[in-house]
């Protein structure tokens, strides 16, 4: 029984040693993520828990509200897609799809909006990703102290795409995405992102509503 | 490099590998790199699908996007080789696909003397033959932990055949840290420390129930160390959720029901269909030739657990990493000709999946 006794107690013994070099190895051979990183990961997850963002875009001297909802929408083909709608104020309508990112106009027309730019900036379905996979390759992303939406926040700086620059403000304490900011060569973006709730009302007005609706009767 | 038991019969040293070893691995990486640079003349081929994703662990360490999917979905012991070789001044392309084609050298040296203390030298040279040249074997050339997680699956339980507990337990816990593959390597584990229960020492039975629980401890220090770095001890777990992997007692059910529209969006999936029932043939000839029953289990796990996760993606990959499956084949093949031809049908089929390489994920 003793003899017994001792060999589960050098067996317990051993393992904890496995664990022991293992936690350690992996301590001593792997760097932590960068706060940039850990950020751009957080502010990820708040795009992620959020389909709806309203947006207040400023180009140049215009200024325009949005809103953009993520879902699956269905195509004048029928076919149905994940991606993004982004309504202009109640009037012109944009869908962007997830997987090609290819931009079309659904309702109206756009003018004196960069829609490349808007659903870049303004779309969770755009950012979110965009945010993760910065996060995780780590290249070409940086955080700084920053002042933006009147108050201190870290701009998380990444480049979307080749000639894309994107400036990402968020809450220094929750990590919050507060203003978005794109350039591409000479067109500069500027969005007021606020979270919300997709509510009938504000699909409504942004005259999303029967668009997201459709994909529910299909 | 082989592994021989010297007079002692108890120690396991490395000499030089037998001729016909390293032909056949030659022949088999040289068939595997000669189409990946047909298809296209850089590393890109062998370094890309899961490859990148270790690369990025290696380079900037794990990170959980809750919802993404992330790296803490593969395991650490690969990235940290791929930091030290890299480390050592080779550029990040080529780190992984050289990594992985040197270790399986001595991969498949180490298969051979385990299956030649399990069964026979020419069960065992045949299995090894059938490993180094198998169609989905293109994933030994690639920047995947494959070969690393070979030498370590085979150098275990040889260890512990020869006594040597306590390196058994050192392989065991990094092949649970390299692959979760590793995690089955407890139940040959026990079914050799139970058969040399009466000879053991009692310091040696210690030793032995490390080894055992060792794949279980490795995983628990990857655990520890997710906590303390992405503050989620589970992140490996929510990280393949992901990527729709997700363990369910339906899962089985899912993956045979969702099949027809699974294939449908990817017609590839049809080769893991295949293999996955080819598996289950070699584990029935595995077990007729008399593989030992914590063997069999191992195997059979390593093919029928990830269905749980109700997809069948990968399945074909999964199976390098069952030995009972090459034991299988090798057993019944011993009449000369089958052999020719099965070698000559798996060179065949590894052109074919390496082109596949192109074009799909292994």
């Amino acid at each position: 029984m003793r003899r017994t006794l001792l060999s589960v107690a050098i067996g317990l013994a051993g393992a904890a040693g496995v664990t022991a070099t293992g936690w350690a190895l992996q301590a001593a051979a792997l760097p932590p993520p960068t706060p940039a990183a850990r950020m751009a990961a957080d502010a990820s997850v708040w795009l992620h828990e959020h389909r709806l963002v309203i947006d207040v875009f400023h180009t140049g001297h215009r200024r325009q509200t949005a809103a953009c909802l993520r879902g699956w929408f269905a195509t004048p083909h029928g076919v149905v897609v994940r991606g993004s709608l982004l309504g202009v104020g109640g009037g012109p309508v944009l869908r962007v799809a997830a997987d090609s990112r290819r931009v079309a106009v659904v309702r109206g027309r756009v003018r004196r909006l960069p829609a490349r730019l808007a659903v870049t900036a303004g779309c969770s379905g755009e950012l979110a990703p965009l945010l993760a996979r910065a996060a995780q390759s780590g290249g070409h992303l940086r955080a700084v102290r920053a002042f933006a939406a009147g108050r201190a926040t870290v701009a998380l700086q990444l480049m979307p795409s080749e000639g894309e620059r994107l400036t990402l403000d968020v809450s220094p304490r929750t990590f919050q995405p507060l203003v978005a900011t794109i350039t591409r060569g000479e067109r500069k973006l500027v969005a007021r992102l606020y979270l919300a709730r997709a509510t009938g009302r504000v699909l409504r007005r942004f005259g999303l509503l029967r668009l997201a609706e459709a994909r529910s009767r299909r | 490099m082989s592994v021989r038991s010297p007079a002692a019969g108890r120690a396991l040293t490395l000499s030089p590998p037998p001729g016909w070893l390293l032909g056949w691995w030659g022949l088999g990486r040289a068939v595997t790199l000669a189409t990946a640079f047909a298809l296209k003349p850089t590393v890109w081929t062998l370094d890309r699908w899961d490859g990148r994703w270790y690369r990025m662990v290696a380079r900037g360490g794990y990170l959980l996007v809750p919802g993404r999917q992330s790296d803490p979905a593969f395991f650490p012991l690969y990235p940290i080789v791929l930091r030290l070789v890299h480390g050592a001044g080779v550029r990040w392309g080529l780190v992984g696909p050289l990594i992985s084609n040197l270790a399986l050298l001595p991969g498949l040296a180490l298969f051979y003397a385990l299956t030649r203390e399990l069964f026979s030298e020419p069960v065992a040279r045949r299995a090894t033959i059938y490993l180094a040249i198998f169609p989905l074997g293109y994933v030994f050339s690639m920047a995947y932990p494959e070969s690393i997680e070979l030498v370590l699956f085979a150098a275990a339980p040889l260890a512990a055949l020869r006594g040597r507990w306590w390196t058994a337990a050192a392989c065991a816990g990094a092949a649970a840290l390299a692959r979760p593959e590793g995690l089955f390597l407890a139940l040959p584990l026990a079914g050799i420390a139970w058969s040399q229960r009466r000879r053991l020492s009692t310091s040696r039975r210690g030793a032995a129930l490390a080894a055992v629980l060792a794949p279980a401890a490795a995983l628990v220090s990857y655990s520890l160390y997710l906590a303390s770095v992405v503050h989620d001890p589970l992140a490996w777990s929510e990280a393949e959720r992901a990527w729709g992997r997700r363990f369910q007692l339906a899962g089985v059910y899912r993956a045979f029901a969702h099949l027809p529209a699974a294939v449908g969006h990817t017609p590839w999936l049809v080769r893991d269909v295949v293999f996955f029932f080819c598996y289950l043939g070699l584990l029935a000839a595995a077990r007729r030739l008399g593989t030992p029953l914590p063997w069999l289990a191992a195997g059979a796990a390593i093919v029928v657990l990830p269905l749980f996760t109700g997809a069948f993606d990968s399945i074909a990959r999964f199976g390098l990493l069952a030995p009972p499956l090459f034991w299988g084949l090798a057993g019944l093949t011993a009449d000369a000709r089958v052999h020719r031809a099965v070698s000559a049908l798996s060179l065949g089929l590894l052109v074919v999946c390496t082109v596949s390489l192109a074009y799909v994920f292994p």
